[in-house]
């Protein structure tokens, strides 16, 4: 290598790494005040640390939330959706991919296009369908309007995995006898398992962080507050709560469980969008 | 019925449905597709028409009196600048400093890849509201606020950020990208790897005079990549200032940090105006549907996809 | 469901009885009772007596005007080491907005000719905004909605806050200095007009069996017990009288509470609090919120700001009638 391209690549390690710590500088920030006595969070506020760390913000919110409720309720909406995507995605996908019919072309752009529909476009609508079936504050009234939400996006990602998939396989199971929904079932999910365990994390992750929609549709009722309603019900209610350490600690706990998710789902969720994604 | 005859009908039928198995794989997902996002947006094309409440929506019909309500208020025009000042923003944050790091991290081994890769991944799986929460600790408008901490070791009065016209806008959008960068950090990543490593080091490998290389072979493989991210930044950079506007600014100080599709929220959910809310959704779906099919109709004719 | 229903089907004469008539007339929109009142808030000014007490000022005597507290702003920043004093947590329910706007001799809402409008675009309203937003502008308050203002001022960041007294409970809860509090501002001769605050309960049943059970319990929320958990906890005005005078119920706590004593003393400044009438009622308020931003951001004087929101709010109040 030449000297021109070390030191460039010197200086693509320090622009990263700053780049890096800028990402990261606020979750230090959460970690560090959820662990802070109350009145050291507006001393040495430059500081995330402290010599002194306490449990008290996290005992305070555990004693004033019900967060239980709140993690069973962000569970069952998230699961839902999951599942009820996947279980959507999966013979769609399958038969984009791999059967010719009228009209593909056509139910394909709708799928697809769907996507372009702003989900606030449609709050409203949703809203008061979701009324009149007297779902309006229950787990299932979050649940289904999302399903079709998104939807698109799982196909398409399930897809760009398929057809990459080899043919003769298929052909192979088709000589056998075998019928289209057993290649379904045996070949296609298994073959493409680690694509549909990330494309499930991902929809999990992204469902259990949504806000704006459990809160229009869940906000009513404390019984049907996600955590992420949860915790905004806690930072604005002018009526208790609403001081930083206990507001951090809620907040480290509602992302406790989509983070360690990730973790263990690292490389399965990198590799898959690092394959489905961006092949066009 | 004899079996014989019994087994031709089976296999006439499994023949018949033979040509409707596509059609019954697609069609759950298509039912619930239709159901709960065009039905939904046909229903709100209706809206459009009619001033009403939450409870009665359809309470007068008004013609076009919603869309002329909108259009004609002073504050559409900053509505529209606004939130293409976000888009522009977002181009900035989510497509130009991701794919550029992307670019840097040539120079990097696998190991330091994956370690800022699963780093600056991480924004993206924490709820966007509890991310909002962390940024409102920095841009707190007390002296004791992080940003205003610093700007007083330069001797600087503290700052309202959020209840200032000229710079909560600007912050609305730098925790959006924090939050969205490292995903289209991901993908660009994503695109660089499917590029063969030769083309790449030899571009690497010239420094400087590597340039018109990357110019040449590097940017137009990576086009394809760089399409996708494009396009979901311009679909995405409205909704990804919304819940930060939500919780921070509810479109204020003024107006100042509201966008057209921030509008629609709260004219639907804050004055409860559905009629209102749905002729902005239309507006929106407009330009939006047209922004979208400019960018693919002047990209379509430079990018070969790869299929 | 009308409460006179609720009484000939479920009982109840007895425990209407014990409301004094201007509470039952609260609800009361023309053609009898529609619900029970709970219990009030209204807005006054907490304060760290700790800063009194460091600027050699005594904390028993806090300012009960405008120009008082303008007198000793100057020694409470000094003493505090430069934090601002003041912080009016405000957000689109105008809430504060209206306390300034009404206290300085203006109306939010005014009958004419049998229609409603603004009177935001008078020079009284325009003076109480400017006064609020001239203390944003030379930093002697901080400019924060009320997500910021209660930590700030639970943290120390500010010496004095004007809020609810619905947040005394929490307030008290989490400072770690002297809290004390007294009644909001008045302005030169001007009699204080505050708005009153609260939340509705509303319980919606068809079931007869369901309904009694509310209406019971209702009863039992307006009940000298259930005010006196309610005000112990939060910090709302019991609208049952005598309460906080009687032993057995609030008394003592109100003894040990001065600050409770502050919102009880002030009850009789307090005022309805203005949404704007129609189904533009809440686009109009956002209006009314705007123009506060606008003028606490220094983008526009008070007056320039108001005009404008005034012209929009008229607009889109058009047509609501109004009696007298």
């Amino acid at each position: 290598m030449s000297v021109k391209a070390v030191t460039s690549a010197r200086l693509a390690r320090v622009i990263l790494f700053i780049a890096m710590l800028l990402v990261v500088t606020p979750l230090i920030f959460q970690l560090g005040i959820s662990f802070k006595p109350p009145d050291q969070v507006f001393t040495n506020v430059l500081s995330p640390f402290t010599t002194t760390p306490t449990l008290e913000n996290y005992a305070m919110v555990l004693r004033t939330v019900p967060i239980v409720q709140y993690l069973w309720n962000s569970l069952t909406f998230s699961a839902g959706v999951t599942l009820g995507q996947i279980l959507l995605a999966l013979p769609a996908a399958f038969a984009f991919s791999y059967y010719d019919f009228r009209f593909k072309n056509f139910l394909l752009a709708l799928v697809l296009l769907s996507l372009l529909v702003p989900f606030v476009v449609t709050y409203i609508p949703n809203y008061l369908l979701l009324a009149q079936l007297r779902l309006v504050n229950t787990v299932p009234g979050l649940i289904l309007p999302m399903l079709g939400v998104s939807l698109g996006f799982g196909i398409f990602l399930l897809r760009q995995h398929f057809v990459s998939f080899q043919k003769d396989i298929l052909e192979a199971a088709m000589i056998d006898g075998a019928s289209s929904w057993q290649i379904l079932t045996r070949v296609v999910a298994p073959a493409n398992r680690s694509a549909i365990a990330a494309l499930a994390v991902y929809i999990l992750i992204n469902t259990w962080n949504q806000f704006i929609w459990p809160l229009l549709v869940g906000g009513g009722r404390v019984e049907s507050y996600t955590l992420t309603v949860g915790v905004q019900m806690y930072f604005t209610n002018p009526e208790g709560g609403n001081v930083w350490g206990s507001i951090m600690a809620a907040s480290v706990l509602t992302s406790l469980p989509t983070i360690l998710m990730y973790l263990a789902m690292r490389k399965g969720i990198l590799r898959t969008f690092t394959e489905g994604a961006v092949k066009g | 019925m004899s079996a014989a005859h019994s087994r031709e009908g089976t296999r006439r039928l499994s023949l018949r449905l033979g040509k409707l198995v596509p059609y019954l794989y697609i069609a759950p997902a298509l039912i619930v597709i239709l159901l709960f996002v065009y039905w939904p947006l046909a229903r709100t094309f209706q809206l459009s028409f009619y001033q009403g409440n939450l409870i009665n929506p359809f309470r007068s019909y008004v013609g076009l009196g919603n869309y002329t309500e909108m259009i004609g208020s002073s504050l559409f025009g900053d509505l529209i600048l606004q939130s293409l000042l976000y888009t522009v923003l977002a181009l900035i944050g989510s497509v130009l400093v991701p794919v550029s790091l992307a670019f840097l991290t040539l120079a990097l081994t696998e190991r330091e890849i994956d370690f800022y890769q699963s780093l600056l991944f991480v924004p993206t799986v924490i709820a966007f509201n509890v991310v909002v929460l962390i940024w409102a600790f920095f841009f707190l408008p007390t002296t004791g606020g992080l940003f205003n901490t610093i700007l007083g070791y330069f001797g600087q009065q503290p700052r309202a950020w959020m209840k200032d016209p000229l710079l909560a806008l600007p912050g609305i959008a730098l925790i959006a990208n924090w939050k969205v960068m490292g995903f289209h950090f991901l993908l660009a990543i994503a695109g660089l790897r499917a590029i063969p490593r030769e083309y790449l080091e030899a571009a690497y490998v010239d420094g400087a005079s590597g340039w018109p290389l990357i110019r040449r072979v590097v940017l137009p493989l990576f086009a394809p990549t760089g399409l996708f991210i494009l396009i979901i930044t311009l679909i995405g950079a409205l909704d990804a200032v919304f819940t930060p506007i939500r919780v921070m600014t509810e479109g204020g100080p003024n107006n100042a940090t509201n966008n057209l599709m921030y509008a629609i929220y709260s004219e639907g959910f804050r004055f409860f105006r559905p009629g209102q809310a749905s002729a902005l959704s239309i507006i929106l779906i407009i330009l939006f549907g047209g922004l979208i099919y400019w960018q693919y109709r002047l990209f379509d004719r430079n990018v070969t996809y790869e299929r | 469901m009308p409460v006179s229903d609720l009484v000939a089907a479920y009982g109840g004469e007895d425990y209407l009885a014990t409301f004094p008539q201007n509470v039952i007339d609260l609800t009361d929109l023309g053609s009898g009772p529609i619900g029970i009142a709970y219990s009030l808030s209204n807005p006054v000014v907490y304060y760290n007596a700790d800063v009194f007490t460091a600027a050699g000022l005594d904390p028993s005597a806090a300012p009960t005007t405008w120009e008082g507290w303008q007198e000793i702003e100057p020694a409470l920043s000094e003493a505090s080491g430069g934090k601002p004093v003041f912080n009016f947590g405000y957000g689109s329910d105008n809430w504060i907005l209206q306390a300034f706007v009404e206290s300085a001799g203006g109306r939010m809402l005014v009958c004419e000719n049998g229609e409603y409008r603004t009177g935001l675009d008078s020079a009284e309203a325009a003076a109480g905004l400017q006064a609020w937003a001239d203390t944003v502008l030379s930093g002697q308050s901080i400019n924060a909605g009320y997500n910021d203002a209660t930590p700030a001022f639970i943290a120390g960041e500010t010496v004095t806050y004007t809020y609810s007294i619905a947040g005394r409970g929490n307030i008290q809860d989490q400072v770690a200095y002297d809290l004390r509090a007294t009644t909001f501002p008045q302005f030169g001769e001007n009699p204080v007009r505050i708005p009153g605050g609260g939340n509705f309960l509303t319980v919606f049943a068809t079931d007869p069996a369901q309904q009694e059970a509310a209406w019971k319990w209702v009863q039992f929320l307006t009940s000298p017990e259930g005010f006196t958990a309610w005000t112990e906890g939060l910090g709302y005005v019991p609208l049952l009288p005598n309460l906080t005078e009687d032993p057995a119920y609030l008394a003592d706590f109100v003894a040990a509470n001065p600050i409770e004593q502050v919102a009880i003393d002030q009850l009789g400044s307090v005022v309805r609090w203005t949404s704007f009438p129609g189904p533009n009622g809440l686009a109009a308020g956002e209006a009314a919120f705007r123009a506060t931003q606008a003028a606490l951001s220094g983008e526009q004087t008070a007056a320039d700001a108001l005009a404008a929101a005034a012209e929009e709010i008229n607009t889109l109040i058009a047509g609501q009638a109004c009696a007298g």
